[in-house]
């Protein structure tokens, strides 16, 4: 038993790790983006108007010249007279200008249609990644670790 | 990314053409290559719970994405070693990340509107690669492609090999 006491601490130990790597990441990371602000920096709208911003979003609907982009809980719209159907999924890098206004300077598309079929397909990846693995491993109860099934790949 | 499929089988398919070529290799280090590439994919966790919620919730500033980023990678690698019995340790360490590393490299690949990759290699640097410019993760033909080479693969090691 004193062995399993000892992994899991150990597997603590990494996970505290973990967990100081996402509150510094989570307090740092947009200061080190040179590229462009992100989404979230636009809490601060004011401060950024005429910066340049880059972020993910949905598209909700579009009018004449211009997008309707949801992102993060703010509501953009891009001056283009791209319009891809609402659901689709864009990516906006671009200036921002006042009144939640954005010019673009690249708008890239994916498609709704495409990205069911990329959650459909990662899962099964994931699916297919755990079959394969438990069948060539199998927890062993006694030891509380994964071993080699017998008989298969030495 | 390319679709989480894509990445699994790539490790499937590097896996077990290196596992054929360098003696030292078992094949049942394979699937823990499988199983290696989708762990960076476990940052998706933010699209149920954000990471703005968790922070409120801890009162700190927070973020899932170092899961997708070298540090949380060695973390989850070094985690999923310690699942294994001690002699298996050291080789799974490894493999898983192998695995993680090659989902990494073809996240890399992916088109990005301001031309960047993010800081795959923090705590390490903060530098952001140019992106590959390859693919989008919704596009198909990857999995495609990925899936060809699988089915060769698979062929081959039951049929073809001496």
């Amino acid at each position: 038993m004193r062995e399993v006491h000892r992994r899991v601490a150990f597997a603590g130990v990494l996970l505290a790790v973990l967990l100081s790597m996402t509150v510094h990441y989570g307090a740092v990371d947009a200061r080190h983006d040179r590229t462009a602000i992100g989404i979230q920096q636009l809490s601060e709208y004011d401060e950024h108007v005429g910066e340049t911003v880059f972020f993910w979003g949905r598209v909700v609907g579009s009018e004449e010249g211009v997008l309707v982009v949801r992102a993060s809980s703010q509501t953009l719209s891009i001056r283009t007279d791209r319009a891809p159907p609402p659901g689709s999924a864009v990516q906006i890098y671009g200036r921002l200008e006042p009144d939640s206004v954005v010019t673009p300077e690249r708008v890239i598309v994916s498609k709704a249609s495409n990205l069911r079929y990329l959650y459909a397909v990662s899962a099964v990846g994931g699916f297919l990644a755990a079959v394969v693995f438990l069948r060539t491993w199998r927890f062993d109860p006694e030891r509380l670790a994964f071993v080699p099934r017998e008989g298969d790949g030495a | 990314m390319p679709d989480l499929l894509t990445h699994v089988l790539v490790a499937y398919v590097t896996g077990t053409v290196l596992v054929w070529n360098v003696d030292r290799l078992p094949r049942r280090l394979v699937p823990v290559a499988m199983v290696g590439a989708v762990l960076p994919d476990l940052v998706k966790v933010h699209l149920v719970l954000s990471g703005g919620t968790v922070g409120s919730l801890l009162g700190v500033p927070f973020s899932w994405q170092p899961i997708h980023r070298l540090g949380g990678v060695l973390v989850l690698a070094g985690v999923g070693a310690l699942t294994f019995d001690r002699s298996y340790r050291r080789a799974t360490f490894a493999t898983l990340l192998a695995g993680a590393g090659s989902h990494l490299f073809l996240d890399s690949l992916i088109r990005r509107a301001n031309g960047f990759t993010p800081p795959y290699l923090y705590p390490l640097t903060w530098w952001h690669p140019p992106s590959g410019d390859l693919y989008l993760s919704s596009d198909p033909w990857p999995a495609v492609l990925a899936l060809t080479a699988a089915a060769i693969v698979f062929a081959y090691g039951r049929v073809g090999r001496p």
